[in-house]
């Protein structure tokens, strides 16, 4: 196995720490389906692995999930506001980008409005002064892995960049469906601190790969269904291949929330091993960019991972966008 | 001496073809096709000609009748004064999810019934039985060209009837040849096929970047054959001297079946010449997927009940699976009576017609 994790430079990059968190209220199938937000049957979801999610409240927004990550990274990486270099804010719906304002005195201060970015606010909320900060959109469920792609840019391209928080918050509009295309989908706020010392996970490889041909979701629904597996899979080979790494060499499998079964699936056409997808736990949902940060952040803390384990992170996008990252343990 | 040929299945895949090449031997006298709706009569007269444009159709001769009637359905006047020198019954439920019962009435009662009416109005006549490689079932190996012993299992309820056929065959008298056919997707000369089955489903669902996996892997391979391969080795069947003896024949590819890998590949070539999605990178062509993983992948499918997509699986899934079961037929038989080599070049610029023939045609919907 080629050990070779380090940048151009030699110096090491990767993950510092990383947080995400679940809003604390919680619905089963059942009580979706009575309050009329599935789409399939609760039987059928159920049959694809799924049992329940968690949901914003007014007490546990999105702005909440995401104060909340973000300290807690922060917190875990052991840094001071002042060392946050960049901040940037990930989600898959415009609107999250957006803080909508309570007042709306008139038509100016409403258009004035739509510049109240998050990403802002969260700068100012945590007092990331000496931050950039910019935003990653759509991409889907893919955004979290797009920013963290470009917070590893940024350090690898200039030596004066210590520290990027990246930011990945969605949740689904209040009252709105909480399935999409047969996946229970979950409110989740997560964050991980980029740097280049204090490393819990050295930045191996990144391979993404977007195809503008299945923008139109409404009409190309089951072609993009269709697609995940073979391109997945061509994601997935080049990723290993770049990365000089055959499937063998990948310890732990961090999944995405969708159906269990499709994991196994892709770990068998993709040559990886399904017993090494990490499923230590409970079911959440599918919470478009948390998914493996949720399972990567108990790998973590449980101390399971050695150093040296090699691990893929994986994931599909609405764009459409497909991501892969491979992750070494510190 | 003057044939006079009874003949199922007129309307079939293999029918047609098989129908025009017999309607332009010098040998026929007529061709008495048994046809459960007659009045497609016009049409199918148009595309014999199409197919053979030296078929004699003046020696054709449509009764109506009906596999799944007992006494084929034929009226008396039919029965009694058709005079047969020898039956192709290519007559059959051919699709791999039928109705409850159908494959037995059609592929088992009907003939049981044909072997009946041979034995009641013309026993010495030859009886070509135009079987399946399918019939082996799940057995896997080297296939002889003799009887098949029960299979541990079948694929689908087709290729049960289709075991249960060939045994009322080998248990009739006088002259009888069984013959196994692979999978018969197109003309050799340009593609063709007068009615498509499985194998164009499957491609279609491809093109249109709708079945992400398929069973099998590098070492799997596909039994398919072109049409002529079917009605040259019937005639030359049909040619051969009276014997009273029961013989098999697989018109198979032997050991020079393809590589599903290469055909894919070839596939996706072609799909990139025509579709510029395909072209640009944007669909991918499928993935071989192992049994455990194409079963989770069934599975899902119809966990979600999405109608597409069972549609999809209804195609492959009761295709497909056979790949599971490798086998080679042996070809000994056939290739005595090829007088040695079988009729089997490259299959690739074949194959390149068949698609040709499927993207044209939008897979057979309108060729």
């Amino acid at each position: 196995m080629n050990r070779t994790d380090m940048t151009s430079n030699s110096e090491a990059l990767g993950l510092r720490s990383v947080a995400a968190v679940l809003p604390p209220a919680t619905a089963n199938l059942e009580e979706l389906k009575k309050a009329n937000l599935l789409v399939s049957e609760t039987k059928t979801l159920a049959e694809l692995g799924f049992e329940k999610l968690h949901v914003c409240d007014k007490a546990h927004d999105p702005e909440w999930l995401a104060l909340e990550a973000a300290s807690q990274a922060i917190a875990k990486a052991g840094l001071e506001p002042g060392e946050v270099d960049i901040l940037i804010w990930a989600s898959a719906l415009s609107d999250t980008h957006i803080r909508l304002s309570d007042k709306s005195p008139d038509a100016t201060g409403n258009l004035l409005g739509l510049f109240n970015y998050r990403a802002s606010w969260l700068q100012e909320e945590l007092r990331l002064d000496a931050a950039r900060v910019m935003g990653i959109a759509q991409q889907g469920c893919a955004g979290m892995f797009s920013a963290l792609s470009t917070g590893q840019a940024f350090l690898r391209a200039d030596p004066s960049i210590r520290n990027v928080v990246c930011v990945g918050v969605d949740a689904l509009p209040e009252g709105s469906p909480r399935e999409i295309l047969y996946n229970l989908i979950s409110d989740a706020g997560c964050a991980v601190v980029l740097s280049r010392e204090n490393l819990r996970c050295h930045w191996r490889e990144f391979h993404q790969v977007s195809k503008g041909y299945y923008w139109n979701i409404a009409e190309k629904q089951k072609e993009i269904i269709a697609s995940y597996f073979p391109t997945s899979r061509a994601v997935i080979r080049e990723l290993l291949a770049k990365a000089g790494l055959t499937p063998d060499d990948i310890r732990w499998i961090l999944p995405t929330g969708i159906s269990p079964g499709s994991w196994d699936i892709l770990a068998s056409i993709t040559g990886l091993k399904s017993e090494r997808i990490f499923r230590g736990r409970q079911p959440f949902g599918h919470t478009i960019a948390a998914d493996n940060l949720l399972h990567l952040e108990t790998l973590l803390a449980a101390g399971d991972a050695q150093a040296g384990d090699l691990m893929l992170l994986f994931t599909y996008g609405f764009g459409s966008t497909w991501s892969g990252l491979v992750l070494e343990g510190v | 001496m003057s044939e006079h040929i009874l003949f199922t299945g007129l309307t079939g895949a293999i029918g047609q073809p098989l129908a025009a090449k017999l309607l332009a031997r010098p040998e026929l006298c007529q061709l008495t096709a048994v046809v459960r709706s007659p009045a497609d009569i016009e049409a199918i007269s148009g595309a014999l000609t199409r197919i053979q444009p030296n078929a004699n159709l003046a020696k054709l001769k449509i009764v109506p009748g009906d596999l799944e009637e007992p006494k084929l359905g034929l009226k008396s006047a039919a029965r009694n004064h058709l005079p047969v020198t020898g039956i192709i019954h290519s007559g059959a439920v051919t699709k791999f999810k039928a109705a409850e019962g159908q494959w037995a009435r059609v592929n088992v009662d009907g003939t049981r019934s044909l072997l009946d009416w041979r034995e009641a109005n013309c026993p010495q006549s030859r009886f070509i039985h135009l079987s399946t490689l399918c019939a082996a079932g799940k057995s896997m190996g080297l296939i002889p060209e003799q009887p098949l012993q029960r299979p541990v299992g079948f694929v689908n309820g087709y290729e049960a009837s289709k075991w249960e056929a060939e045994q009322l065959v080998q248990s009739a008298g006088g002259d009888r040849a069984i013959v196994r056919l692979a999978t018969v997707v197109g003309s050799h000369k340009d593609g063709s096929l007068g009615r498509i089955g499985a194998f164009h489903h499957v491609l279609r669902w491809v093109y249109h970047g709708l079945l992400p996996l398929i069973p099998g892997d590098q070492q799997t391979r596909l039994d398919l054959i072109p049409t002529e391969f079917v009605t040259e080795g019937v005639c030359r069947l049909l040619d051969r001297p009276p014997a009273d003896a029961l013989s098999f024949h697989h018109f198979s590819r032997g050991h020079a079946s393809i590589p599903l890998g290469e055909l894919i590949d070839l596939c996706s070539a072609r799909f990139a010449k025509e579709s510029a999605a395909w072209k640009r990178g944007q669909v991918d062509a499928p993935v071989l997927a192992s049994q455990h993983a194409f079963q989770e992948f069934r599975e899902s499918v119809i966990a979600s009940r999405d109608f597409l997509f069972m549609q999809v699986l209804d195609s492959v899934d009761s295709f497909l699976p056979e790949l599971f079961f490798p086998k080679v037929f042996v070809t000994d038989s056939l290739e005595t009576l090829f007088e040695g080599k079988l009729p089997i070049a490259d299959w690739r610029p074949w194959m390149e017609r068949v698609l040709d023939f499927s993207l044209r045609s939008d897979f057979g919907r309108n060729p």
